[in-house]
């Protein structure tokens, strides 16, 4: 460790590195001081952790799903090219001490390169090739592999189906399948008006002792529509309701409106 | 990922990209701008993997550190170009944001949910707790990417005092910050 006053007066930057707000004499001050006290790195470790909690503290914003596995299909289609890279192919370095040898050796050079860049160029075609056909395989998996989720979130022999609807004019109308061996939620709603500014619909499991659990946020389609997918396990008979109410952008902890939708789970014998 | 495994990039990308674009949207305003930050802030941990120190804050800390710069480069640059008021990219998408909403579906995971909803209310709380004059310092510091001696000219205040505030004001969101880090980890 430096000595006691370096230490307090390089501790008093800390905060400032965490906002990332130092001069360049300051962050030099700090690295230096940074390199012998084990302290300092672990506060400013717990202070940068801190301050990026705000982020993870902020209303989620997803993006569109099919945006999201989009760029999630490029990001590791380019991962996939820069692994397979070629690495450049170098020309001898080593002199020779006579004007023939190095013309020989230049020609010989040359050719290495110019067949070296050839075959570099077919073999980045062809790890582009590759590349491409694995994102297509892992894409197409990926979908198949959703849609198959799907399907039996649907369809499997444990599926209970909550209908919930609503007396509104335009008549919403939702149904929840509720996998019970997988504890896969699958719901979806259609005629949902779009929700109001600054709002948003949150889907709610009631369970009979009147704890509302939090199924996600949610909004409609331009068509009304919206599925909404969560995994959560609860008891076979402790599901009273399920319900969808409109709640201020980010959801609430507890429901604040009365429910546009609401669905009475029947008891299981 | 270090060691060149793509796999734990898509990984990665399907635990943080929600947090990485709810920090790029929140900074930027802007879907197309925020969806481009989650794309750079993705490739840049990739490409620079290796440099990952454990003992410098948790992933998460690494890819908001990321994201928040790639963001705030964006909105310096939007600055640069339209003279845009910094209110103006900085504190909309909370008011606004579904007005700009792209509609998406979300598979939601309740427990994470709920675990969200918790933190978000008591990081809102904690930062409430802050005398105004030391919030302001974080706001324009962590969301504007104002430097402290832009903030000292924004709010003629001697330097000494606006980096006086923003100390204070971290040692105050330390502690109820770091221990819901510690309970998310």
């Amino acid at each position: 460790m430096s000595e006691p006053a370096g230490h307090d007066a390089v501790r008093e930057l800390l905060a400032l590195d965490a906002l990332d707000a130092l001069s360049t004499s300051e962050r030099r001050d700090l690295d230096v001081h940074l390199t012998t006290c084990d302290e300092c790195r672990r506060e400013l470790a717990h202070m940068r952790d801190g301050l990026a909690s705000i982020a993870e503290s902020l209303p989620a914003r997803a993006m569109a799903p099919e945006r999201a596995t989009a760029m999630r299909a490029r990001l590791v289609s380019h991962a996939i090219e820069d692994r397979t890279r070629v690495t450049p192919i170098r020309a001898p370095s080593r002199a020779s001490s006579t004007r023939w040898l190095a013309a020989a050796a230049f020609l010989i050079a040359a050719g290495a390169i110019a067949y070296g860049v050839g075959q570099r160029g077919a073999v980045a075609q062809l790890a582009s090739r590759i590349a491409a056909l694995r994102d297509s395989a892992s894409t197409m998996q990926r979908r198949l592999a959703d849609q198959q989720s799907v399907l039996n979130a649907l369809t499997g022999p444990g599926v209970r189906v909550i209908d919930a609807s609503a007396s509104s004019a335009r008549q919403p109308y939702a149904r929840m399948f509720w996998d019970q061996p997988t504890n896969h939620w699958t719901f979806v709603a259609y005629n949902l008006p779009a929700a109001a500014p600054g709002h948003t619909y949150q889907l709610w499991l009631v369970t009979r002792d009147q704890k509302k659990v939090s199924a996600g946020t949610f909004e409609p389609q331009p068509n009304g529509s919206a599925m909404v997918r969560a995994t959560y396990a609860l008891a076979p008979d402790s599901l009273a309701a399920i319900a969808v109410t409109n709640e201020p952008t980010g959801g609430s902890p507890q429901p604040t409106t009365t429910p546009l939708l609401v669905g009475a789970a029947a008891k299981t014998d | 990922m270090a060691s060149g495994d793509e796999h734990a990039l898509g990984a990665l990308y399907d635990r943080w990209a929600t947090t990485v674009h709810t920090l790029a949207y929140y900074l930027l305003g802007q879907a197309d701008d925020a969806e481009d930050t989650v794309e750079e802030t993705f490739w840049q941990a990739w490409r620079e993997a290796g440099r990952y120190d454990a003992s410098r804050g948790a992933v998460s800390t690494w890819l908001s550190t990321i994201a928040r710069s790639r963001a705030l480069d964006r909105q310096r640059a939007r600055r640069r170009r339209h003279e845009e008021p910094l209110e103006s990219s900085a504190s909309t998408s909370a008011e606004d944001s579904s007005a700009r909403a792209d509609s998406p579906v979300l598979a939601a995971d309740p427990h994470r949910e709920a675990e969200h909803a918790e933190r978000a209310r008591d990081i809102a709380a904690a930062l409430a707790k802050l005398p105004a004059e030391q919030r302001e310092v974080i706001e324009l510091s962590y969301f504007g990417g104002l430097s402290q001696s832009e903030i000292a000219a924004r709010t003629s205040l001697p330097l000494g005092t606006v980096k006086t505030r923003a100390r204070l004001a971290l040692e105050k969101l330390r502690a109820p910050l770091s221990l819901h880090r510690e309970g998310s980890q």
